[in-house]
């Protein structure tokens, strides 16, 4: 009995911040959708039965000690997250990539040709293969850019000092 | 004689017409061969066309849509268009008289 009164009391000690970790997950999901998507009140209805279901899991299942680590470290992740992006990870994958080595790696006018006419290629690609292959049809369309670019000036350079080394 | 990659090229921008931008051809070529072609491949060779004067360019106007970058704009020259004739001229007198001469069937 008194070892049953111990872990209710713990229990009770560990419930609040699990409700803490519960309010901040649902109000960062909800923060956190685009402005463009349908944020609908059944969505959200979804979205908070999502997560009372989580904590009632969270209670049956794992160790106090763990639940209450997780829900201390949220907090600490929830603020190491404020400067990012509002846009999901997935909504990252679906913007137009920013070409950032072939800026670095090319010279700039160069680059802007490259990067103009990959941009130009790329809704193409993301109709025909979706957002994530055309990515990665970008990133290896840039790379096969920058890797001839330098292999050409390579060579140039070796026809050079063999041309002069003929004279 | 022409390279084929060469060859294919400047006939993209013959039939393209002045003022084409490298990913006109990309595309052209990708849907001519029926394969992405590689956009590396292509700015090489036209790197190596404008060296021997077959091909200019010219700086084009930045598009805001695609991060305010600006284009080259290549154009077949006289010389390079002289040189292409030749090449397909010669291509056509070797395919006479085979198989293949005069009717060279449509890509499936």
């Amino acid at each position: 009995m008194r070892g049953n009164g111990n872990s209710d009391s713990a229990h009770d000690d560990g419930s609040y911040p699990r409700l803490l970790a519960g309010l901040i997950i649902l109000a960062r999901s909800t923060a956190q959708r685009p402005d463009n998507e349908d944020a609908s009140p059944r969505i959200l209805i979804w979205q908070f039965i999502g997560v009372l279901l989580a904590l009632v899991l969270m209670d049956a299942s794992v160790p106090n000690w763990l639940s209450t680590a997780v829900a201390a470290a949220l907090p600490i992740v929830a603020i190491l997250n404020r400067g990012r992006k509002a846009q999901s990870w997935l909504g990252g994958l679906t913007a137009p990539p920013r070409g950032f080595w072939t800026d670095l790696l090319l010279p700039p006018e160069r680059a802007d040709d490259i990067l103009y006419n990959l941009l130009g290629r790329y809704d193409y690609w993301v109709q025909k293969h979706g957002a994530v292959k055309a990515r990665l049809i970008f990133a290896t369309q840039s790379f096969g850019c920058i890797l001839s670019f330098w292999t050409d000036w390579l060579l140039r350079r070796v026809r050079l000092l063999v041309q002069l080394r003929k004279q | 004689m022409l390279p084929k990659l060469e060859e294919l090229i400047l006939l993209a921008l013959l039939k393209q017409g002045p003022d084409t931008t490298a990913g006109t051809v990309q595309a052209m070529l990708s849907e001519a061969t029926g394969r992405e072609q590689a956009f590396g491949a292509v700015f090489t060779t036209l790197d190596r066309l404008t060296e021997k004067k077959f091909v200019k360019w010219k700086k084009g106007l930045p598009d805001e849509r695609r991060g305010g970058r600006a284009p080259r704009l290549y154009t077949i020259t006289g010389t390079g268009r002289t040189t292409l004739i030749a090449s397909l001229r010669a291509t056509q007198v070797l395919a006479e008289g085979t198989a293949i001469g005069g009717l060279i069937p449509a890509r499936a």
